[in-house]
């Protein structure tokens, strides 16, 4: 169910860590499912939860909050993990709460220039609200 | 630089499974033959048209030397097929067309490494040539009078137009772009004839680059047939070519007559394409009945059906119908016929993907043939079972250590024919290829009746080499024999072309280690040596013992369990360093902790709650220690996600993963890297 994204326009996907709102390019991401079961994998970095079962698929699961090197959050029955594709392969990042999918174009799209962070661009919504825009490729690569 | 012409990539792998398959199928025509006295008319045509298709597909994609190379044999075999009686020295023949199958075997590899440049040919080419021009010079005949063929062929109907495209210099085969375009031109119009009409024809290529492509042709819309020809690869010019009293500036008079190909009326031809005939039918009987798939389509299916066989048992044995109080009659038959057809669904795909052996064997022939002629050792090649099917990925795996050791038994295993006489062995110097299925797994025997090893000469050697563990008088024969496996022994001081080239008997071992298989060397001095390599029938399943550390399940491949047992106190033991032993019959083994090598919490700390697992692999043996054992069973292997490999996981110990019949998934423990990797602190 991925969407296309024109020229102009960028279908974005909201969730929430640690209370405040991010978003990420929606076309790479295959599905939002509820926690499944994990596996633990040992000798991996803290943030990298596990593996799941997805229909027959063994993909990795991080966290989000982890990664971004904060403490993790209590995830309970509304939390999701957001599975997405990379380099022909899943992956999963389980965050607190998914929010609205927004549409914005380009001129709302401000690139991040100090590059120190996963934060890649600022969105500015058509509320004049800032959100923070992560590359999800970006997370799951070491 | 691109190595193939743009737009072809899409080509490559046809063309380079079909190239394969070519050159396979002219190494065996050779291997026949060249045991034969002479080559058969039929044997001729069919080199010539493996070359003839090598040469037409290699200048499609662009690849001038290869076209060249095979446009080379193609020549030498033209000569013979039109003049079956032109005198030629079989040996110096054989050696070039062996020689040139080897180059373009080499150059599809080359084609697909970036790494490597395209090779240059030339002086292969010249050496053949040179050889060609012998042979013709040997039986020189007049140049035959051509047939001529003009473009408008009185009471034509005018409807009819003609179509002249001309190639660009630069184009190899201009023919072969014509047979394209022609195809695409199909699409607009009918075309009624070309000149030069046969477009296979050896002489095609000239015609067109000399004169154009003449496509005789009724169409509606004239500019679509234009524009498809000036739109196609290579092609300079294109244009309608009028029908004038006086013959246009672009066609000269002298030549707008246009030769035909040669299908001179021989007599002794005349008769081969009635021979051949009938065998070319079955055989395309044959073909029709086989197709090509790509492996990773199997992949896909293969592991598409492991699912199902797994959903359906996640449906039949739901834990919802646990609680249910209802008559459940129906619902049982069809999850039984269901159980069923995924048992027999599974059955199919795992055959689909097996292979007979005899492809990994009869690649060996050649290498024996080609030792044959340095070494002069006479060796005859034998295959027993060749018919056995393995897994296609089993035959990849094989053709490298079979290779190795084939080379091995004939250098170093048989001796030299002198050497035999001396000690009155009266019986051909053999190698023995024997494959067979033995309960589940497939094993492969590569046996010659040679010299055979000498156990005591071997731990000598190691010895010298400091690779005995033990002391030397209590190493078995078997012990013995299996040194030479290891890293760092190589038997032949002097290195030969074929042997000792740094990859070692150590290396063809881990190989075939690495896909769960084994080796064993039997050997009987004066007798000749076995090495017997053991494999899984299918790759992708594995044998495990389960084992749970904490809230982690862990797998671990059963071949390299020993045995499972409850510590006794009275057996353990603590070295210096505070390292727990275990005693086992007499000798310690290292006790490793899982939960503390991969740190997770276990459910317990002592070691006699829990279960101790004594394992083998490469000679490394230690016990694990887990809290609990689940049990045995068989799963399909899967590979860590790439995401999860760039963080070493591999490297820590853990192979793998795999999804249980529940949903859950279990990790595949790497037994060895363990070993290796606490020894190694």
């Amino acid at each position: 169910m991925a969407f296309e994204n024109s020229a102009e326009n960028i279908r974005l996907l909201t969730f929430f860590v640690n209370g405040e709102q991010y978003c990420a390019d929606i076309s790479t991401v295959t599905d939002i499912i509820k926690i499944p079961p994990i596996t633990f994998v040992p000798k991996l970095p803290d943030f990298i939860r596990g593996v799941i079962n997805l229909r027959g698929k063994v993909v990795p699961v991080g966290d989000i909050a982890m990664r971004f090197g904060m403490e993790p959050e209590d995830y309970d029955d509304h939390s999701c993990v957001i599975v997405f594709s990379i380099r022909g392969t899943s992956a999963g990042l389980i965050v607190k709460r998914v929010g609205d999918v927004i549409d914005v174009t380009q001129q709302q799209i401000a690139p991040n220039v100090s590059q120190t962070s996963f934060i890649s661009d600022i969105v500015t919504t058509e509320e004049g609200t800032f959100l923070k825009k992560i590359n999800l490729s970006e997370i799951a690569e070491a | 630089m691109a190595k193939f012409d743009e737009g072809m990539e899409s080509m490559l792998d046809t063309y380079i499974f079909e190239e394969n398959q070519l050159l396979e199928q002219l190494d065996e025509i050779l291997m026949r033959t060249e045991k034969a006295d002479s080559i058969l008319p039929d044997d001729i045509a069919e080199i010539f048209r493996i070359m003839h298709t090598i040469k037409g597909s290699s200048s499609m994609m662009g690849l001038a030397n290869m076209q060249k190379l095979s446009h080379a044999v193609e020549d030498l075999f033209s000569i013979l097929r039109d003049k079956p009686d032109t005198p030629y020295d079989k040996q110096t023949l054989f050696n070039l067309v062996f020689d040139a199958s080897d180059s373009l075997k080499n150059e599809i590899d080359v084609i697909t490494d970036d790494s490597l440049e395209l090779t240059d040919f030339t002086q292969q080419i010249a050496r053949i040539r040179a050889y060609a021009d012998v042979m013709k010079n040997a039986d020189t005949v007049a140049d035959e009078p051509l047939e001529t063929e003009s473009i408008f062929i009185d009471g034509e109907s005018d409807e009819i137009l003609a179509l002249c495209v001309k190639y660009t210099e630069s184009c190899l085969m201009p023919s072969v772009r014509a047979m394209i375009l022609l195809r695409s031109l199909g699409n607009v119009c009918e075309v009624t004839r070309t000149i030069p009409a046969d477009l296979d024809a050896d002489n095609a290529n000239d015609i067109i680059a000399k004169n154009g492509l003449y496509i005789k042709l009724i169409c509606d819309d004239k500019d679509a047939v234009l524009n498809t020809a000036k739109n196609a690869m290579n092609v300079e010019t294109a244009f309608w070519y009028e029908n004038k009293s006086q013959p246009a500036p672009v066609a000269p008079k002298a030549e707008e007559k246009i030769s035909i190909p040669q299908e001179q009326p021989q007599p002794e031809e005349k008769s081969q394409p009635a021979q051949t005939a009938p065998k070319k039918d079955s055989k395309s009987a044959d073909k029709s009945s086989i197709i090509s798939v790509k492996l990773s389509k199997l992949d896909a299916l293969l592991d598409l059906v492991s699912e199902i066989v797994i959903t359906e048992s996640t449906v039949t044995s739901s834990p919802d119908l646990k609680g249910f109080e209802g008559r459940l009659e129906q619902f049982n038959t069809a999850a039984r016929n269901l159980k069923k057809l995924t048992d027999e669904l599974q059955d199919v795909v795992m055959s689909i993907r097996m292979v007979p052996v005899s492809t990994a064997f009869s690649k060996m022939s050649r290498v024996v043939r080609d030792m044959n002629q340095k070494l002069q050792k006479n060796v005859e090649l034998k295959f027993v079972g060749e018919d056995t099917e393995v897994d296609k990925s089993v035959v990849d795996i094989l053709n490298d250590p079979l290779m190795h050791l084939v080379r091995n038994a004939v250098d170093h295993g048989i001796e030299e024919p002198a050497e035999r006489e001396r000690k009155g062995k009266t019986e051909k110097p053999t190698v023995t290829l024997r494959a067979e299925n033995v309960s589940g797994e497939v094993v492969i025997t590569v046996e010659d009746n040679g010299a055979g090893m000498d156990h005591n000469k071997i731990l000598e050697k190691a010895k010298r080499k400091g690779l005995l563990r033990k002391a030397e008088n209590e190493y078995t024969k078997q012990e013995a024999l299996s040194l030479i496996m290891r890293a760092g022994f190589s038997t032949n001081e002097n290195v030969t072309e074929y042997s000792g080239r740094g990859v070692g008997m150590d290396v063809v071992k881990q190989n075939i280690e690495k896909v769960g298989g084994k080796l064993v060397v039997e050997s009987d001095l004066g007798v000749g040596s076995r090495f017997v390599i053991k494999i899984p029938l299918s790759l992708s399943i594995t044998d495990v013992m389960q084992v749970s550390v904490g809230a982690t399940d862990l797998s671990i491949p059963i071949a390299s369990v020993k045995e499972i047992f409850k510590l006794k106190p009275e057996t353990l033991v603590r070295d210096t360093e505070g390292t727990e032993l275990v005693m086992i019959r007499g000798r310690c083994y290292p006790v490793i902790r899982l939960s503390e090598y991969f740190a997770i919490e276990g459910e317990t700390d002592n070691l006699e709650d829990g279960i101790m697992i004594f394992c083998e692999d490469d000679h490394m043996r230690a016990c694990l220690f887990a809290d609990k054992l689940i049990g045995e069973q068989q799963i399909v292997v899967k590979p860590f996600s790439p995401l999860l490999t760039q963080y070493n996981i591999t490297e820590s110990g853990l192979s793998g993963c795999s999804i249980l019949a529940d949903g859950s998934i279990t990790l595949i423990t790497d037994v060895k890297t363990i070993i290796s990797n606490i020894f190694e602190d």
